[in-house]
């Protein structure tokens, strides 16, 4: 049988996926949101001009009040915080992507030696324990969201490397790939042709599920005092939200409004990472969005889809290139 | 055009934590020719080695010993680039026609692929080249822009044999064409191979566990079993009076023999390729084993003109 139509490509699947389309739609917004942030704000809570009346309620001025502590205008550090939380996330998820895509396919197909090593290594980086040594870090270099990045990269590729190495070692013995060296391939070539657009897919799900992780790591990271002392992050008001009374003089908004925004920009780019997950292994229906949702919080879960990934065969998601799936 | 000399190819394997180190022989010194234009077929059980011996007859095995002389050219000794375009003589044709072709690519660019790597073609040349090739497997030019899943284990297959002579190969490799086929394809693709070999003057090599197919299409014809060649010469002759028991074992089971000998019936276990026995490795299933058999491994001998066997009692009226 052969079919006319040809399949749609990536991004009109997750659009199509009921929950991908929330994601993305989502996801926009809040880019959105970061570049227009002065747009969008009333006042520019970086500048210590524009400070009202400390501890105001909500009023039309002042859509979530003021802090208690320094007066700054709620809702447009909300809108700032934005910045933050993406820059750091999708940074993290881009540069993870790039070394762990590196380290992986070095490790999978740059032979015995570097296979041996870069393992090694990744043995020893997934028994550190990666909050403390932050502390450490940061006390040493300076709390600076560059540090922070850097951080989460040095830790977060060796998730991804591991299946990527998997997948790589799978594409290696397939008969298309004796094929292109039988007539004289180079190493780069497959490497290019074939190696990397086989692990594409792995990636870009990657970027999404780690920069979600992050931004809920970087929360609590500004929250205990370790990002940026300067710049506006929703964890840092969530720290300023908490000595600063919010609880005691009853201002709630002020500690829900980082609160939902950390919620909806991990919701976001979690559910892009899920509904990609879904259009390339189809036949992996995991448990009720909910119960994903609360995992989803935690940043070790994605992890454990890269482990459950990698035990139940990633070959899988040939399968469903060939089914025609994706 | 080819010729293996005393080719040997093993595998170092562990047996277990603590006892020594011991070789797989997937390949015992086979020795073999393949004249140009010629097909042979080679035959035997699963696991004797069949793979192992095309994998180093394409260059992607390096042999433990022995030579594979291509144009008259030790292969494996030729330096990188000059193995390089030697090698683009021969090609391969795989058994899995699923996992034989890239799942990303359009049918269009597997074909032209060998041409792109090879370079020295413009796009148009490859793309004229890439929808000629379809049409000579017996698909359609409209077929380039499909992706693999939209076609069948045949089409597939097809899609394979035509990449495989893109570049104009002297030599097809053929490791099991056929054998993940439905019956009707499988004649469809036998006859298809055929026609190629006699359209184009190309040399095959064979291969397949499947018997009426090596004597449908071969020219000559050689068994292994357990890594060793028992025996090889002309398909006729070979299918008609086989020289060793293994042979007439394999064809006792498959093909009704009309002849009076009484048939071979082959008793026991294969023996694990790791613990090849000394002497004749059949020496543990023939029906006839003598003293001798189980001491001295027979050497592949000329018993009829073009007819060689490794028996030291060959079935010779
Ligand atoms: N890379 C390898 N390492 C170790 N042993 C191997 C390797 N490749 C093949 N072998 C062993 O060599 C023997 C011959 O294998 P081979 O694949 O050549 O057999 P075959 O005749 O092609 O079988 P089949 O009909 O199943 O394809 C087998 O026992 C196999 O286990
Ligand atoms: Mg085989």
């Amino acid at each position: 049988m052969k079919r006319v139509h040809r399949s749609p490509n990536l991004l009109q699947k997750v659009w199509q996926h009921p929950q991908g389309k929330l994601g993305l739609v989502l996801v926009c917004l809040l880019v959105i949101t970061a570049l227009a942030a002065p747009l969008i704000a009333p006042f520019d809570p970086y500048d210590v001009t524009q400070r009202a009346e400390k501890g105001l309620s909500p009023s039309l001025t002042h859509l979530l009040g003021t802090s208690i502590s320094t007066g700054q205008d709620i809702f447009s550090m909300l809108v700032y915080g934005t910045r933050v939380s993406l820059l750091v996330g999708v940074v993290t998820g881009l540069s993870t992507m790039f070394l762990g895509a590196f380290m992986g396919i070095l490790a999978g197909y740059g032979g015995r030696l570097w296979d041996t090593l870069i393992m090694r290594v990744v043995d020893v980086m997934l028994v550190i324990p990666t909050l403390p040594l932050t502390i450490v870090l940061t006390n040493l270099f300076g709390k600076s969201y560059g540090m922070i990045i850097f951080i989460f990269t040095i830790f977060g590729w060796v998730g991804l490397a591991r299946v990527i190495r998997s997948q790589v070692l799978v594409l290696k013995n397939s008969n298309y790939i004796k094929a292109a060296q039988l007539a004289g391939a180079s190493k780069l070539y497959v490497m290019f042709q074939h190696i990397l657009p086989g692990v594409s897919h792995l990636l870009i799900m990657s970027t999404a599920l780690t920069s979600a992780g992050i931004m809920v790591a970087e929360a609590g990271l500004s929250f205990l005092g370790l990002g940026d002392p300067t710049a506006i992050s929703w964890g840092k008001m969530l720290a300023e939200a908490q000595s600063g009374g919010a609880l005691l003089f009853g201002h709630w908004w002020w500690i829900m409004a980082p609160g939902i925004g950390i919620f909806i920009s991990v919701f976001a780019f979690m559910r892009v990472g899920l509904a990609l997950e879904e259009v390339f292994n189809p036949r992996m229906k995991r448990s009720g969005a909910l119960i994903r949702l609360f995992k989803s919080m935690n940043s070790s879960y994605i992890q454990q889809i890269f482990d459950d990934m990698e035990e139940r065969g990633i070959p899988q998601i040939e399968d469903a290139m060939e089914r025609g799936t994706v | 055009m080819l010729k293996l000399q005393d080719l040997e190819v093993s595998f170092p394997v562990r047996a277990g934590l603590f006892s020594k180190r011991r070789c797989i022989r997937a390949v015992r010194q086979v020795s073999l020719s393949i004249p140009r234009g010629q097909i042979v077929g080679l035959v035997g059980e699963s696991g004797c080695g069949k793979s192992t011996l095309a994998r180093a007859v394409i260059g992607m095995q390096k042999p433990t010993s022995g030579q594979v002389l291509f144009e008259g050219e030790d292969l494996y000794a030729l330096p990188p680039a000059q193995f390089k375009t030697a090698r683009q003589g021969m090609q391969m044709v795989f058994q899995d026609p699923f996992s034989a072709l890239n799942p990303r690519f359009e049918v269009g660019r597997t074909i032209a692929e060998p041409m792109q790597i090879r370079g020295g073609y413009s796009k148009t040349e490859m793309e004229e080249r890439a929808v000629e090739l379809l049409l000579k497997v017996g698909l359609n030019e409209s077929d380039k822009n499909r992706h693999p899943s939209d076609f069948s284990g045949g089409q597939r297959q097809r899609i394979g044999i035509a990449r495989a002579i893109a570049l104009n190969p002297q030599l097809l490799v053929l490791d099991e064409p056929v054998s993940a086929l439905d019956v009707s394809v499988h004649a469809q693709i036998m006859n298809l191979l055929m026609d190629l070999h006699e359209e184009l003057g190309l040399t095959y090599l064979f291969i397949s566990h499947n018997l009426a197919d090596v004597k449908d299409i071969s020219h000559q014809v050689g068994v292994m079993y357990l890594g060793s060649l028992m025996e090889r010469g002309q398909t006729a002759s070979v299918f008609e009076q086989p020289l060793h028991p293994y042979t007439r074992s394999l064809l006792a089971a498959v093909l009704s023999l009309d002849d009076q000998r009484p048939p071979v019936i082959t008793k026991g276990d294969i023996p694990s390729p790791i613990e090849v026995p000394l002497g004749c490795p059949f020496a543990s299933r023939c029906p006839q084993t003598k003293p001798r058999c189980l001491q001295e491994q027979p050497q592949l001998l000329e018993w009829q003109p073009g007819h060689f066997a490794a028996c030291h009692f060959p079935l010779v009226n």
